[in-house]
């Protein structure tokens, strides 16, 4: 049984009860909005570290950088 | 010259103010042990402005988890719409290079702290641990000009993590900080902040403890 506990002035030591349905429901959506959420954080980290990566390399080239490659170089 | 500094009640004047007001109040502290999340309600009162959880040594029971907290609203949580939150600034020390990024829009709050630094970099069972804060400011606020129907909660994440030790083939030199701001609980109707819970994003919390504080108004 999943518990959770609930500080309040009245039961300032904890009040540890099981989640309702609701929330076991409300808890297997945040974990799989989680595992959304951080798929696309990695995704824009990578896409980050290529653009970084290629910008790089143009600059050294002399070559001309698309927009988002310039926006890893300029503060 | 020496003498002893005392209150200036009762005084017509003075550039000391009297005893009793500002300060940090110390308002319950709860030690967590396999809990998948922990509320904190009724505590918010006219007293006090700001709050402070100070959250320590929380630790998930698996690996790589995400420190998220949502606010409550009338004695339960709340996740709708209404609750959207930004979280900018967030930064990672690690290897001598720091990485920053900005997140935002969501309608719950965390510190997405397995996104920065090394790869599966969240919080672990095997770290050494961390200290964290969550400031709240305004929790019952209500609308005021130029918009009185809508109020604002301003809350601030910080955290602190140093030294972690080996994980996932990563040498123990990774250092953690950052913070993260926004505006959480665009709530129409002007309702009030009743607390706030704390979980990780899967999982159960198997330690922690967390202490609350407010703020005395002066």
């Amino acid at each position: 049984m999943t518990t959770k506990i609930i500080i309040t002035p009245e039961n300032p030591k904890g009040l540890i009860v099981a989640l309702t349905a609701e929330e076991e429901a409300q808890r297997v959506a945040d974990a799989e909005a989680s595992v959304i959420a951080k798929e696309a954080r990695d995704a824009e980290d990578a896409q980050k570290a290529t653009d970084k990566a290629s910008a790089k390399a143009k600059l050294i080239a002399g070559e001309a950088l698309t927009e988002a490659e310039a926006d890893t170089i300029v503060i | 010259m020496s003498g002893t500094v005392g209150d200036n009640t009762a005084r017509a004047s003075g550039v000391i103010a009297a005893a009793g007001g500002g300060g940090m109040v110390p308002l319950v502290t709860t030690v967590l042990s396999s809990q998948a999340s922990a509320s904190f309600d009724g505590y918010f009162t006219s007293d006090y402005d700001v709050y402070v959880y100070q959250i320590l040594n929380i630790v998930p029971a698996d690996n790589d988890k995400d420190l998220y907290f949502r606010c409550r609203v009338a004695n339960a949580d709340v996740s709708s719409a209404d609750y959207y939150s930004s979280l900018a600034n967030l930064r990672v020390a690690s290897g001598g290079s720091i990485s920053e990024n900005n997140v935002g829009g969501y309608r719950i709050a965390y510190i997405p702290f397995s996104n920065y630094g090394q790869p599966n970099s969240g919080f672990a069972t095997d770290r050494l641990k961390g200290f964290y804060t969550l400031t709240c400011y305004n929790p019952l606020g209500a609308g005021s000009a130029p918009n009185p129907t809508k109020a604002y909660k301003s809350h601030r994440w910080q955290y602190i993590h140093p030294g972690l030790p080996p994980y996932n083939g990563h040498e123990p030199t990774y250092y953690y900080e950052g913070s993260g701001g926004g505006t959480l609980g665009y709530t129409p109707g002007q309702s009030a902040l009743t607390g706030h819970t704390f979980y990780f994003n899967s999982g159960n919390i198997d330690t922690g403890e967390i202490t609350l504080y407010g703020l005395k108004k002066a």
